[in-house]
């Protein structure tokens, strides 16, 4: 009797789980991935295009300097990339665009745009752009990497690192290559 | 040797130390099941994505209960490992000795042959009642939860590059939770022989028992205090926190499983019984 019940159970744990992972991931199938090369564009929001002209990692003692500046206190070793973005208004009314979406990304690391190096490189510590209908407008923004999100022997090879703007995930997910 | 090892084992898969061990950890995967996956289900399907697509849906490998430290369950779970892992049958050499059980048995068969099938048999009831609680809880999560590529913009957990088995966890997640659920076996056998090991520290059951729980808090309170939560068992063997310290891990499995077997089989071969 109690294998018996013991195997209703299991099979009926079974079926459940099967039916329900069916269901799910109907609802939820895996994104489709969009790479943008360095210098395409591609549409960040409605009738606003990005692209990226040109990314750099700032050398370890560039990155000190701006730390420095900033009085901004990272408790572990780090550096700073800097990427020269070009944003384009094509619709037809004056805009504002925060470019809090544009998250950095590389193979099990990432970090969000830093309004401290952005207004230091760039010049305004502003995370948005205003656009006039039609008009292109150059923007820096800069980005902290963590030395903690990486182990120490691919640290060392942190430039030779790809690396990405991803702002969508889900469904498609859309990424702007920096090489 | 077969023979004593299949007593030992059908002894330490069937008792109600074993049940308990299991209702223990099924009460605590259900209840994560019900706080944490049933509402991130709910929240999954109120997120309209097309609008807001910089959000990712939770997904089975970030959310279930070894996948998220940040859940109360996971770190509950983790830290009541080791006595989960004892409660089947890592007090039962002191029980077998206790009740004179083991003076018939020395009779029997060799001490050797009796030791080692022991010391296997804890190990198995104890990586069985660690690993069990944490698959009825996968499934719940692979019910209620699409089974998606981890994303590391927006992540729900902190696995990053400085993690052990990180490529993995990015490009094939089961794997990754397989290899999780075989280092969480091997943790809940060691802590379950590492109870074996100590029952020879105390006459009371009750000490032994709660011996590999105090090893593991030691270590638990020690690295936090030194503010190297990474060396801590709690976490490492936490799927959702995952191995930053590889040297480390190894280290506390191999003590523990060379240490817990060294006493337990060298002692047990002199101890005098009779």
């Amino acid at each position: 009797m109690k294998k018996f019940i013991f195997g209703v159970t299991g099979i009926l744990m079974m079926v459940i789980t099967v039916l329900g992972y069916r269901n799910i991931n109907k609802l939820f199938p895996e994104n489709k991935i969009t790479k943008v090369p360095l210098g395409s564009q591609i549409e960040y929001q409605e009738d606003i295009y990005v692209s990226v002209l040109e990314k750099e990692i700032l050398s370890k003692k560039k990155s000190e300097e701006l730390y420095e500046e900033t009085m901004y206190n990272v408790p572990f070793e780090s550096r700073v990339l800097k990427v020269v973005l070009e944003l384009e208004n094509r619709g037809q009314e004056k805009r504002e665009v925060i470019l809090s979406d544009l998250n950095m990304e590389s193979k099990g690391m990432g970090n969000g745009v830093s309004p401290e190096y952005t207004g230091i490189l760039g010049g305004e510590e502003t995370i948005w752009v205003e656009l006039e209908p039609g008009e292109r407008k150059q923007k820096i923004i800069g980005y902290d990497i963590l030395s903690n999100q990486i182990n120490k022997k691919e640290w060392k090879e942190i430039e030779e690192r790809k690396f990405y703007l991803t702002f969508a995930l889900y469904p498609e997910k859309k990424m702007l290559e920096l090489e | 040797m077969k023979q004593i090892l299949k007593a030992e084992l059908s002894r330490a898969i069937r008792n109600k130390g074993m049940l308990l061990a299991l209702m223990i950890g099924i009460g605590i995967a259900l209840v994560h099941a019900v706080h944490v996956m049933l509402p991130a289900y709910h929240v999954n399907l109120a997120i309209d994505f097309e609008r807001y697509p910089i959000l990712y849906p939770a997904i089975v490998a970030d959310t279930w209960l070894a996948g998220n430290e940040f859940a109360l369950e996971s770190f509950l779970y983790f830290l009541v490992l080791p006595l989960v892992a004892v409660l089947p049958f890592g007090t039962s050499y002191f029980s077998d000795k206790e009740n004179g059980f083991l003076k018939s048995l020395y009779m029997r068969v060799s001490r050797k042959d009796y030791l080692l099938a022991k010391y296997t048999a804890a190990f198995v009831s104890g990586g069985i009642a660690s690993v069990v609680p944490l698959i009825v809880n996968l499934l719940c999560a692979l019910t209620l939860l699409p089974n998606l590529r981890p994303e590391i913009v927006m992540p729900h957990n902190i696995i990053s590059a400085a993690n052990l088995f990180y490529k993995i966890y990015y490009a094939t997640p089961m794997l990754y939770i397989f290899i999780f659920l075989c280092i969480d076996f091997m943790a809940g056998g060691i802590f379950a022989c590492i109870a074996l090991a100590c029952s020879y520290l105390s006459d009371y059951k009750i000490i032994i028992a709660i011996c590999p729980f105090f090893i593991q808090l030691i270590l638990h309170v020690g690295s936090s205090m030194l503010m190297k939560l990474d060396y801590s068992s709690v976490y490492f063997l936490e799927a959702g926190y995952g191995i930053r310290a590889p040297l480390v891990a190894i280290l506390c499995m191999i003590l523990g499983l060379g240490l817990s077997f060294a006493v337990f089989v060298k002692k047990g071969e002199k101890e005098d019984v009779f």
